[in-house]
């Protein structure tokens, strides 16, 4: 013990203060939310979303039929009866945006809730048990990982396409549900899995190398020598704690997934049409770019301003929660 | 090094191994079949074709003779819908594809590196405001919102550029940028990201103390650790690069190789699925190899310590 | 005149959280030769005022609010960053607390020891290699002729901080600032630095400004002791005269925190509570909450000033701090 006293004893009240931080949540998470604050890009990135998604959950059912054709009122410009105006088929483009955002953000949502289920799980499992089931489980990720995501993706959703019309029928024939409606329903199901089902990969590995330092902190010890069981452990004290990386991932996936889903349906492997999403109609569009461009650049614009405002908001949550881009 | 190698080259067969397994299975798993497609073929027939193409042997029988066919023969069997061997159609695809890809990867470097470096060191000004911003445009606008604007507003206003088609050397352009674009932003970020880590390091100052100017500081002893997260996208960047090559091709009629897996599970048709899942595949081990190989180059304490991350 | 001449320098940090007044006011000199040592707790703004002699601090946040600087007839403070250049890495250099992070891990040793020999003495590549590995036995490395071919995660800290030292001292600097280099290595490591460090200056009449937060080590190396609190000299004098007849309630009380100053069994001191912020602004003097040896209802209501109190021994004029 060479150096002064007061130094050590200074630095060790700071640890301790800084613990302290740490294991009450709640203000960890109200100090993250007034950082937030203070990122304007990030709260307009926020009021954005929120504006988009009450439009097309909220505001969309008071519109026209996304559907109904009108033959003899096409590339029709805007006016009181539609409001953007109608597409190549006549069919209202302001409701087909609002729907089509429907479809599109679900995918992000339900995609990004499935693939955060299996990453979260997975990457816990792999960094709590460590040793050798690590290895194994994590050499399996890196494999995948190699793997180009969209090829197989794209043979996925064609196997899981037929099972959903499938479903459609039977449900249509069972339940007495309406067709269209249930179409519509079924038709986005398999992207939902397709998406989630791969995209884990990354968020397994951010939550394992959490939890493998978390493990050694001192509150899990302290939960351990309190005799609870290793899985309470992992679910009650670990878990909650990998949240912020968590989060501010599944923030920056949605918008991917998004992406994804436009590409797929521009493919014509996605959504089809009559059914509406931002990529449908952005493939629609294209067709009548020189006569016709504000169908790609309506639907166009709406799509990249929600990938904006997602994407700033993911960047915003990552400096508010302090997370480090994962280092591998 | 050459063990180095060796290690990484299995490690990327055994991918390709995974590859295989999930896309044959997958492939298996479509709903519906091969010859479909065509006119209204008799059933006698369908099974004549079937036992044509070896697809009325039991299933384990059939995945474990296609890699057996590719090590013995180096077959990739016969396209179902296309009734040619896949080998000929990916021999005359896929030099399209790599000089597309690699032009796109070009383009995406050359623009993403240097901004990346830049909006760094000018941290926090318009600069790095602006060219964020930009780098953003190229995440979040799809390449088929890009490509047919680019369409529209340089093929038909600059006379020798095409709006589709491919042959002259020019016409790689639009496709390349199209393609390039959205991985130039990420670079963009990336390297940001890997600059600004580098630059707040100790080892910085200390190039500082010892007088050097500020450029050299950035160019001698920044750089290199500042593009390492960027090296090790190279990989995945060129996977996504393939990813985008198949709307790419759609837009601008480029007879490359992407096309052929899009109509490949439209057709149901495995074997060309196969061969062209397993040649991107390779494409993307080589891509992963040669980051590898140049991150060792450039940090000398990979070299030593020759495992993957923790 | 001495050969470096620090008048009130004041460095302070313009950050979100408001002005962080790192360093307000200090003053000291150096003769050829000599080695000053500055000593304080973290945060004390000891680092601080070296980093803005060789403007290192990264503009903005910091900004030099005043002061000046003159090194041999150069004002460090005010010369425009390419003149400082000339004096920085070449007659003023600088070693680091954290050998495992102050070298450049992507490049040889070769390279970085060899690039102020290029870069101030216009060396080509073979002699500056020569002249390179020449330093490199100096410090003591073994084999200096392979070893400067290798990596700096190649080499123990001990020995990253020789080669520290060997790049600091190749150009022959009239200064070389010693930022707590014995920090972060192993005591026994720690000494065989310390000598080192001596024994080049003696060898090169290299003056040395020696940073530390160990009183241990400043009272082995220095011939003059400032010591820094809250940004500011609070005391100052030869190191002799600094252990014996200690004057700042602050001195008083780093001394007697010292393990080796006590008899085996008594305990230990530490001083109470926690340094200042130096965010908030500071009326009056900056240790008084603290000040538990001398008498804190005497302490000044404004800053206390330095004052000679005979011998060269310096102490800022506080009542309280002097009681």
């Amino acid at each position: 013990m060479n150096s002064n006293a007061q130094d050590t004893a200074s630095t060790e009240g700071q640890n301790d203060y800084s613990l302290l931080q740490a294991e009450r949540g709640s203000s960890l998470w109200r100090d993250a939310w007034l950082r937030m604050g203070k990122n304007k890009v990030a709260i307009v990135s926020l009021v954005v979303f929120i504006i988009t998604c009450l439009l097309c959950f909220g505001f969309a059912w008071f519109c026209k039929d996304p559907i109904q054709q009108n033959l003899t009122n096409k590339f029709a410009a805007p006016s009181s009866e539609h409001w953007l105006g109608t597409d190549a088929m006549g069919r209202d483009l302001f409701s087909r945006i609002l729907y089509g955002g429907q479809v599109s953000i679900l995918v992000g949502l339900v995609a990004t809730f499935v693939a955060v289920t299996i990453g979260v799980t997975y990457g816990a499992i792999s960094g709590f048990y460590g040793a050798r089931i690590d290895a194994i489980m994590m050499r399996i990720v890196d494999t995948l990982l190699s793997i180009p995501f969209l090829m197989v993706v794209i043979v996925l959703q064609a196997v899981l396409s037929e099972w959903s019309s499938t479903t459609s029928k039977w449900i249509v024939e069972n339940w007495g549900w309406n067709k269209e409606f249930t179409n519509r329903a079924t038709n986005v199901l398999p992207l939902f899995f397709a998406l989630g089902l791969f995209g884990w990969l990354t968020l397994a590995r951010i939550v394992r190398a959490q939890v493998l330092s978390l493990k050694e902190r001192e509150f899990v010890e302290a939960a351990t020598s309190l005799g609870l069981s290793r899985l309470r452990v992992l679910f009650r004290h670990i878990i909650p704690n990998t949240l912020g990386p968590t989060v501010v991932y599944a923030t920056l996936t949605v918008p991917g997934f998004i992406m994804y889903e436009a590409t797929l349906s521009y493919l014509g492997l996605g959504v089809e049409s009559p059914n509406s999403s931002w990529g449908i109609l952005i493939k629609e569009g294209a067709n009548y770019l020189e006569t016709n461009p504000q169908l790609l650049i309506l639907p166009g614009i709406l799509f990249s301003l929600t990938l904006f405002a997602l994407n700033f908001l993911g960047d915003g949550l990552r400096d508010a929660l302090d997370v480090r881009a994962s280092k591998d | 090094m050459l063990r180095f190698i060796a290690s990484r080259l299995l490690q990327g067969l055994f991918v390709l191994f995974a590859l295989y397994t999930i896309t044959f299975f997958l492939a298996k798993a479509m709903p519906g079949e091969p010859f479909t497609t065509e006119k209204n073929l008799s059933e006698e027939s369908k099974a004549y074709q079937r036992a044509l193409y070896g697809l009325d042997k039991p299933i384990l029988h059939q995945y474990l003779i296609y890699p057996k066919n590719i090590i013995t023969e180096g077959s990739l069997a016969v396209s179902t819908s296309k009734g040619r061997p896949v080998k000929d159609i990916i021999s005359q695809s896929f030099k399209v594809s790599v000089v597309l890809g690699l032009s796109a990867l070009g383009i995406a470097i050359c623009i993403g590196v240097p901004i990346g470096v830049i909006s760094a060191v000018r941290r926090n000004s318009w600069v790095d405001w602006g060219t964020m911003a930009v780098a953003m445009i190229g995440i979040c606008v799809p390449a088929f919102t890009i490509g047919p604007l680019l369409q529209i507003f340089i093929a038909a206003n600059l006379p020798g550029i095409k709006v589709a088609g491919w042959g002259n050397p020019q016409d790689i352009l639009l496709p390349a940028i199209t393609l390039g674009l959205s991985t130039a932003a990420y670079l963009a970020r990336l390297t940001r990201g890997g600059m600004l880590e580098v630059l707040s390091q100790d080892f910085i100052r200390t190039a500082h103390a010892k007088g050097i100017p500020a450029s050299k500081v950035i160019t001698r002893h920044a750089l290199r650790g500042g593009i390492l997260p960027s090296v090790a996208f190279i990989g995945p960047a060129f996977a996504a690069l393939i990813s985008g090559s198949f709307i790419v091709e759609t837009i601008f009629q480029v007879p490359g190789m992407g096309q052929h897996f899009v109509n490949a599970v439209i057709s149901r048709d495995e074997f060309l699925l196969l061969g062209v899942a397993l040649f991107f595949g390779f494409l993307i081990v080589i891509m992963n190899l040669a980051a590898d190989i140049l991150t060792g180059i450039l940090d000398p304490r990979v070299r030593i310590t020759d495992n993957s991350p923790k | 005149m001495p050969l470096l001449e620090v008048n009130e320098l004041k460095t302070h940090f313009h950050t979100r959280n408001g002005i962080v007044r790192a360093v307000d006011g200090v003053s000291f000199s150096l003769e050829k030769g000599q080695t000053v040592g500055i000593v304080g707790e973290s945060g004390s703004g000891k680092s601080v005022t070296c980093y803005s002699l060789l403007g290192l601090i990264p503009m903005p946040p910091g900004k030099i609010e005043g002061g000046s600087a003159l090194f041999d007839s150069i004002d460090l403070l005010n010369c425009g960053e390419k003149k400082l250049r000339e004096v920085r890495g070449k007659r003023i250099s600088m070693i680091f607390q954290d050998p495992m992070t102050s070298l450049n891990p992507y490049l040889r040793i070769a390279t970085q020891i060899t690039e102020p020999l290029r870069l101030h003495m216009g060396m080509d590549k073979n002699r500056a290699l020569k002249e390179a590995i020449k330093a490199l036995g100096e410090v003591g490395i073994p084999e200096p002729d392979k070893r400067i071919q290798m990596y700096p995660h190649e080499f123990s800290g001990g020995m990253r901080q020789r080669v520290m030292i060997a790049m600091a001292l190749i150009t022959k600097p009239e200064i070389l600032i010693a930022d707590e280099p014995t920090t972060a290595l192993d005591v026994t490591v720690q000494k065989q630095i310390l000598d080192l460090i001596k024994e080049r200056q003696q060898e090169l009449g290299t003056a040395v400004i020696f940073i530390t937060h160990d009183l241990a080590v400043i009272s082995e190396v220095c011939d003059e002791i400032n010591v820094m609190y809250a940004g500011n000299i609070v005391e100052r004098a030869k190191a002799d005269e600094l252990f014996q007849k200690p004057l700042h309630a602050y001195t008083r009380a780093l001394l007697k925190s010292i393990p080796a100053m006590h008899a085996k069994g008594e305990e230990l001191y530490t001083i109470p509570g926690l340094p200042p912020d130096v965010s908030k602004l500071i009326r009056g003097c900056a240790f008084r909450p603290r000040n538990e040896l001398g008498d804190p209802e005497q302490c000044l209501p404004n800053k206390p000033t330095l004052k000679d109190t005979g011998n060269g021994h310096w102490v800022q004029d506080c009542p309280g701090c002097l009681a």
